[in-house]
């Protein structure tokens, strides 16, 4: 329902929008009410929108009527129309009142000058297509020979309404023929329902019919008319419609489009072939598609060898997704997708086509020999084969079709071109031209990547693992290499490194090429490759941590003394990246020149962390080091971490002390994670053979627990974060401690009321004291210490929480303040004008 | 015009141009590479080098150009493009009767002066037990172990030159400027244009009037410290000589710089020496700016970098007084005024330092780990020897080679075995394939000449076809002792007027835009300037009739006889004719013209597009009659 505000100002507003001389602040505000009035007529039940404001019908009748407002507000007075009139009992109210007829009748706007307007005809038939949610807005349409009007306006000169026409055209041929949209079977078998809803919904009735008919009479027209424009919109309004209309028009439809299929095709140069395709695509989720005598399959199969290369791979592509396909048409498309990797491999390599499954007498060879070995198009058709490739990767049920090898062949081949290495060949020249047009493609190696990447997941692929990381290693150890590339050949590669099941090959794969490659890019003068590196690193730490040998290897690779040196590096993602790998190592491993026994690698890690938490003077790195203890906590090292205790209360007061709002929220996560281990350990301590936990022993530790929170100055993180001016903090703070709150509550008779706040000695005890004084009403600050249980309960969480869950700009988004800014706009105006004089 | 091609080294170019009766020869690039064949000389023996089985020990020495093909004494000028090219001058200017001379920008002068000198001190510095010569002669050598035996053309090879030497050498350099234009012998203009590779390294323009000769030689597009290359003055070039393309098209410098940084970073890290053969100008500077920013990036703020060169320090401050020379960006520094190139701050806060020598200051001062740049870059002679002698047996030391003019492998073996890493990472700041299409594009040269290794891929990249020209109409590729006709024939050669007969012309318009005169004047000609004077008026008419000499008499001057111009149209000359009571006119057309058959005279008249005739057969007064109507229509100069 509309609020009491609002619906005061609604008239006022509509007032404004109906005189001509007001101006309005700008075109989305009317979007906006728009908005607006699309959620109110979704939520209100029928007729209370129109009945309680019954200036709306007045503004719409107004400004459909004298025709002079703004293009933009007659617009918006049409699609409010139609919003309104979409209610089903408010239709007729409408119609009554002659608003339908008034803002709809296609002879009123034809006469007036600002039809000229697209603005105009946009509203119009945006406005229509609002409206045909039922069938009496179906009627209105049909019996009012709209139809007529709709199908001229979908070759207008303006893009738009052109566009806008299709869809409601679409809209019309698609109406449901009940109102849920389709029947069930065991609805439809009570025929007197049936009948009932057929009246109801107009089945098959003759206007309807008609209707249909003329539109389709339309399309054929526009498709045999040899303007390009109109036979364009036509398809696309066959495609918009063709899944979603009745069977018997789906069927003319179809029709119309295999007739014209001659000349729609063209020799292939055609403009309409790309919305022919979309046709046959849509042709292709339909029945029309399964059942044989239409004859789709045929004729995608002759489209699929016909089409030019760059339209033929995404088609095939498109193909190959289809379910219900049969298996000769996917495998043609799989075809066409491998077709140019395989041409590029059998130049290369002097080989017939590689993988096999191509036909050559299905294809006009030159074609695709010449797109190949002209710069531009070999490198996109490429890049289409490459990613059509990796999607019939990605499908489980194509996966059997396809010969991996070749496909490993051919990429491995692809990537070593790029990087201009050697082949067995002999030159001729169109090796040379297609070679020459690939060294340093960057953008077809980060396709090949890709579809390495898929590979990998391909049952059966691991015995291709060395061919792959060989090749892979070419590109991480070429200095030129793009340092997009590069990040991408090291994603690629560890999914090659964590599916292989080899580990020993693996391991000295790490240890004899990858790690002294690193090594060596972690000193790179770019610091994308050097942040990439480490991410890698951490990446293959946390796949393979189960892995002994592998975290002997990295133990002894020498590379944890060249992230201890990037921890100074000067750019803070690469300080930033280095801290999340020296976590997720130390996790592993010990380095061989660790520090002396007594401390821990990862206690010295600690310190040097919470330094950085101290001085780093960028967001990345501090960010990394409470994400790195949030890792560590949650997943406990070898080591107990009590050591690491004594650096929590600093890691606390310094993470909720920061600059930075995402530092303070994952110091809270941290809190949460620190908060559920203690009440969980003291929970499970409290006596581990009863039955029963006895109360006082309960009370005892839970004592013991809150206390420990406070030591670790925990409580300060959370009340700092409660009173934080960014809203993400407050909410994390507010959550954790309405769960400490339930906590508390619960056992309020069993806690010790120890844990006590001198509310005035911290830095939020002032706004909390003064939150607490509001509470209790009392106005001299005698009471400066609280004890932790009161003060939960006097500070009004649920309410706090309530608060922070609106957007910080929710005032300034409502439709209240919307409409103010619409009047004051008009004022302000006024008073300029005023002003002049 | 000839171009006679005395070095098949396609980046140390050596060609002599003949055009317009000069003799220019474009540089004289030095191939040290035959050093490789001779041990490393150490500064102290070293009986470890002295022991190696199938090499022998002799004094340093350079391959020479091949000399037959023309008579040095003959080149009028040689001009020089970068101080890498020029280091084979004293071979050329001294002891050849050459007389000419040479001209070069003033950086190249002055740090090609400092290069020669570190050669020289080089190998002068070591003592050397003995000096032979007889091994050179052919039977000898075939007697001879190891590659020496297979050594080609090892007469050419020869001692190096003597301090006395370059400085007699140098002294015969006359220093020009960017777009200067020099005149030779009013023959030819030569001018030299910025080429962006080293500091005052230039291409040059050969032009007479009529014909543009451009030589690019070492260019880069790269941005480092020298000056941009100016390609638009190369535009509409007759002949464009191609040399001193990239010797590693296949490494990019931006990749093998960052390689370099990276190499370094790692060796410090891990506790090691980094050394650096390289020369002590060029590619040095761009080096130590490199590393000036990635000092504090890497950490390495307290390694301390040594360079180490008998020139060092001259090397080092001449970089920065050549402000004009720079870049804009470093030029503009000047003003500030800051030292254009980093290595100045590096020096002051001791991060960089540099020596002459080893011994001395340096010794105490040396401390480990650190980075040495040193000569030189063959590890032949220089200090590099005693580095490599030093830190060859640490696996945690590295060297990185960052000069292309040698090959790696060949320079370490006599270090062989060595524990020392050895990082590859050749940095060539001079045109890659890619580029030099791309400025061919551009210039449009009619004809380019380059060096036949550039025509084909790399023998060891055969399947690269990237790397090499092509072009339209192909280039014309030269080899070591090619004399190359160019092609094209001069067909202009530019007269002066003097004004005073200019001013006695009577140009008439014959076509809108273009006048004719005719001229009669006396061409003079000297030092290939060519002038038109008026005629000597006719003496006069002398008072005694003693008789004169003929040949003392002036030309006599006959008034040429008026040229004619213009068409005669057939119908206004039909109607004149009439006029004139020609009647009976029979016209008919041939492929040429008309011809007109006045039957009453007999006579016929022939009108065709370069010529009227009139056949009259003896009526001499109709003929001129005719012939008066004929030219009405022809204008008369």
């Amino acid at each position: 329902m509309m609020d009491p505000d609002c619906a005061e100002l609604l008239p006022l507003v509509c007032e404004v929008l109906a005189n001509p001389d007001r101006a309005l602040p700008d075109d989305t505000c009317l979007e906006k009410l728009l908005d607006w009035f699309a959620a109110l007529t979704n939520k209100a039940p029928g007729l209370s929108l129109l009945e309680l404001n019954p200036c709306l019908v007045s503004f719409i009748s107004s400004v459909c009527t004298s025709k002079s407002a703004e293009p933009s507000v007659l617009a918006f007075a049409l699609k409010l129309a139609g919003l309104l009139a979409s209610n089903e009992r408010a239709f007729p109210l409408l119609k009554e009142e002659g608003i339908m007829k008034n803002a709809f009748e296609y002879q009123g706007w034809m006469e007036s000058s600002v039809w000229e307007d697209a603005t105009v005809r946009s509203g119009w038939i945006h406005g229509l297509q609002n409206v045909l949610k039922h069938w009496q807005a179906m009627q209105f349409v049909l019996e009012n020979g709209l139809l007529k009007a709709i199908l001229r306006l979908q070759s207008d000169r303006s893009l738009f309404v052109a566009s806008a026409t299709n869809q409601l055209l679409a809209c019309i041929l698609t109406f449901p023929t009940s109102p849920a949209g389709h029947l069930s079977v065991k609805e439809a078998r009570t025929t007197e329902r049936k009948n009932e809803r057929n009246a109801c919904c107009g089945h098959d009735s003759p206007e309807r019919n008609e209707g249909a008919a003329q539109i389709v009479e339309h399309v054929e027209e526009s498709l045999t008319s040899r303007v390009p424009f109109r036979a364009h919109q036509s398809l696309k309004l066959i495609a918009l419609s063709l899944t979603g209309c009745q069977p018997h028009v789906r069927e003319v439809l179809w029709q119309k489009t295999v007739e014209a299929k001659e000349m729609l095709m063209g020799n292939g140069q055609s403009s309409l072939v790309q919305p022919f395709l979309e046709v046959l695509r849509a042709a292709a989720r339909t029945h029309l598609f399964t059942e044989g005598n239409f004859g789709v399959v045929t004729l995608m199969d002759d489209v699929l060898c016909s089409l030019k290369p760059m339209l033929a791979v995404p088609f095939a592509t498109g193909i190959i997704h289809l379910d219900n396909c049969p298996q000769t048409l996917k495998n043609k498309a799989t075809a066409i997708i491998l077709r140019p990797l395989d041409h590029v491999a059998a130049l290369v390599l002097s080989q017939k086509t590689c993988s096999g499954v191509v036909r050559e007498s299905d294809f006009e060879h030159s074609v695709w020999e010449e797109q190949l070995s002209q710069k531009s198009s070999c490198i996109s058709l490429l890049c289409l084969s490459l990613s059509g490739t990796s999607e019939l990767l990605g499908l489980e049920s194509l996966r059997e079709d396809i010969c991996v090898q070749p496909v490993v062949l051919s990429v491995t081949t692809l990537l070593k071109i790029c990087e201009g290495g050697p082949f067995f060949t002999s030159s001729s020249s169109s090796v040379s031209r297609a070679v020459r047009n690939l060294i340093g493609c960057s953008r077809v190696q980060k396709c090949v990547l890709d579809t390495m990447a898929a590979l990998s997941h391909c049952p059966g692929s691991d015995v291709y693992a060395e061919d792959i990381l060989s090749v892979l290693l070419l590109v991480l150890q070429n200095p030129d290499t793009d340092q997009n590339v590069f990040k991408k050949a090291l994603q690629t590669a560890l999914n090659w490194l964590c599916s292989g099941s080899q580990s020993r090959s693996v391991n000295s794969f790490l240890n004899k090429d990858v790690f002294p490659m690193l090594k060596k890019r972690l000193c790179d003068v770019r610091w994308e490759v050097r942040d990439s590196s480490l991410e890698f690193l951490t990446h293959l730490t946390l796949q393979l941590q189960e892995d002994l040998s592998y975290c002997e290897t990295l133990s002894s690779s020498g590379i944890w003394d060249f992230l201890m040196a990037l921890l100074n590096d000067p750019e803070s993602y690469v300080r930033a990246s280095a801290i999340c790998a020296l976590g997720q190592m130390a996790y592993v491993t010990c380095p061989v020149k660790g520090p002396p026994s007594g401390s821990s690698v990862q206690e010295e890690l600690f310190v040097h962390f919470v330094e950085i938490l101290a001085q780093d003077t960028e967001g990345f790195a501090r960010r990394a080091v409470i994400k790195v203890f949030s890792y560590w906590l949650r997943h406990p090292p070898l080591q107990p971490l009590e050591k690491m205790e004594k650096h929590l209360g600093t890691v606390f007061q310094l993470g909720s002390d920061d600059l930075d709002w995402e530092v303070k929220v994952h110091t809270l996560e941290l809190a949460q994670i620190v908060i559920d281990e203690i009440l969980e350990t003291s929970s499970q301590t409290s006596c581990p053979y009863s039955i029963i936990p006895s109360a006082r022993c309960k009370g005892r530790d839970l004592t013991e627990s809150l206390r420990k929170l406070h030591h670790l100055m925990i409580f300060n993180t959370l009340f700092s974060g409660l009173l934080d001016c960014d809203r993400p903090v407050a909410q994390q703070a507010c959550r954790i401690l309405l769960d400490l709150k339930e906590v508390i509550i619960d056992h309020t008779d069993i806690v010790d009321k120890t844990v006590v706040f001198d509310l005035q000695g911290c830095k939020w005890g002032q706004d909390i004291l003064k939150k607490h004084f509001e509470k209790h009403s009392i106005t001299t600050a005698i009471q400066v210490c609280v004890d932790i249980e009161e003060l939960l309960q006097s500070l009004d969480l649920e309410g706090r929480q309530r608060a922070l869950e609106k957007s910080s700009d929710h005032m300034e988004n409502s439709p209240r303040s919307l409409m103010q800014d619409i009047l004051a706009a008009a004022h302000t105006v006024e008073e300029n004008i005023v002003d002049c004089y | 015009m000839k171009l006679y091609c005395l070095s098949g080294h396609p980046t140390l170019p050596c060609n002599v141009l003949k055009f317009k009766s000069t003799t220019i020869m474009l540089d004289c690039g030095l191939d040290t590479t035959s050093v490789l064949h001779f041990l490393p000389l150490p500064l102290v023996h070293s009986p470890r080098l002295s022991k190696l089985p199938g090499w022998i020990s002799k004094d340093g020495a350079v391959s020479l150009e091949k000399r037959e093909l023309l008579d040095l004494s003959t080149i009028d000028v040689i001009l020089i493009s970068n101080y890498h090219c020029m280091m084979a001058l004293p071979y050329i200017t001294e002891h050849t009767g050459f007389t000419g001379t040479v001209y070069a920008t003033e950086p190249t002068l002055q740090i090609g002066r400092l290069l020669m000198e570190e050669l020289v001190n080089f190998m002068e510095r070591v003592p050397k037990a003995q000096s032979a010569t007889c091994w050179k002669n052919k039977e000898i050598q075939r007697l001879l172990p190891g590659p020496v035996k297979e050594a080609v053309e090892v007469w050419t090879w020869r001692r190096c030159y003597s301090m006395q030497e370059v400085n007699s050498a140098l002294s015969k350099v006359q220093l020009v400027g960017y777009s200067q234009k020099v005149e030779l012998f009013g023959a030819v203009q030569v001018t030299p244009l910025s080429s962006g590779y080293s500091l005052g390294s230039s291409n040059w323009i050969i032009q007479s009037h009529y014909e543009k000769v451009s030589y690019v030689s070492g260019s880069s597009l790269l941005t480092t410290h020298p000056q941009p290359m100016d390609q638009s003055s190369l535009k509409n070039s007759d002949v464009l000589i191609l040399t001193g393309l990239t010797q590693i098209p296949t490494a990019n410098p931006d990749g093998m710089l960052g390689e370099f940084c990276s190499n370094l970073a790692m060796t410090i890290r891990a506790g090691g020496n980094v050394l650096v053969p390289c020369y002590s100008s060029g590619v040095i500077y761009d080096l130590l700016e490199c590393l000036y920013q990635f000092i504090d990036s890497a950490n390495l703020g307290s390694t301390p970098f040594y360079f180490i060169s008998p020139v060092a320090n001259s090397s080092l401050e001449f970089s920065q007084i050549f402000a004009e020379w720079l870049c804009q960006n470093k030029q503009s520094k000047v003003y500030l005024p800051e030292p254009p190139f980093p290595h100045a701050e590096l020096i002051q806060t001791n991060k960089l330092k540099h020596y002459p020598g080893i011994h001395g200051d340096f010794s105490n001062e040396f401390r480990q780990p650190c980075v040495v740049f040193t000569g030189h870059p063959s590890l032949r002679f220089g200090d590099v020897v005693h580095f490599m002698e030093l830190w060859g047996k640490s696996s945690l030391n590295t060297v990185i080679f960052t000069e292309p003019d040698f090959s790696y492998l060949d320079a370490l073996a006599p270090y062989q075995p060595l524990a020392m890493k050895c990082v590859y990472c050749p940095i060539d700041t001079r045109l890659n394939f890619h580029q030099v299409a791309k400025l061919l594009k551009e210039v449009q040269p009619l004809h380019v000449v380059c060096p036949e290794q550039y025509t084909q891929p790399p023998p060891t990249q055969s399947h690269r076809s990237d790397l090499m020209l092509e072009l339209q109409p192909p280039p014309m590729p030269y080899r070591r002792c090619s004399v190359l006709g160019l092609p094209f024939r001069r067909r202009y050669e530019r007269i002066q007027l003097l004004p005073e007969l200019a001013k006695s012309l009577v140009p008439s318009e014959i076509k809108p835009g273009i006048s004719v005169a005719t001229v009669s004047a006396v061409l003079h000609t000297k030092d290939n300037k060519h002038v038109l004077q008026p005629p000597p008026k006719p003496a006069p008419v002398p008072p005694s009739k003693k008789r004169k000499r003929v040949v003392e008499e002036p030309p006599e001057l006959v008034t040429p006889k008026p040229l004619l111009s213009g068409a005669v149209p057939l119908e206004p000359f039909l109607a004149l004719l009439h006029k004139h009571g020609i009647t009976e006119v029979k016209v008919e057309d041939t492929p040429d013209g008309h011809i007109l058959h006045l039957q009453a005279e007999d006579t016929l008249i022939q009108l065709e597009e370069d010529g009227t005739h009139i056949v009259c057969d003896s009526n001499e007064p109709l003929r001129a009659t005719l012939r008066d109507l004929v030219l009405r229509f022809l204008q008369k100069l």
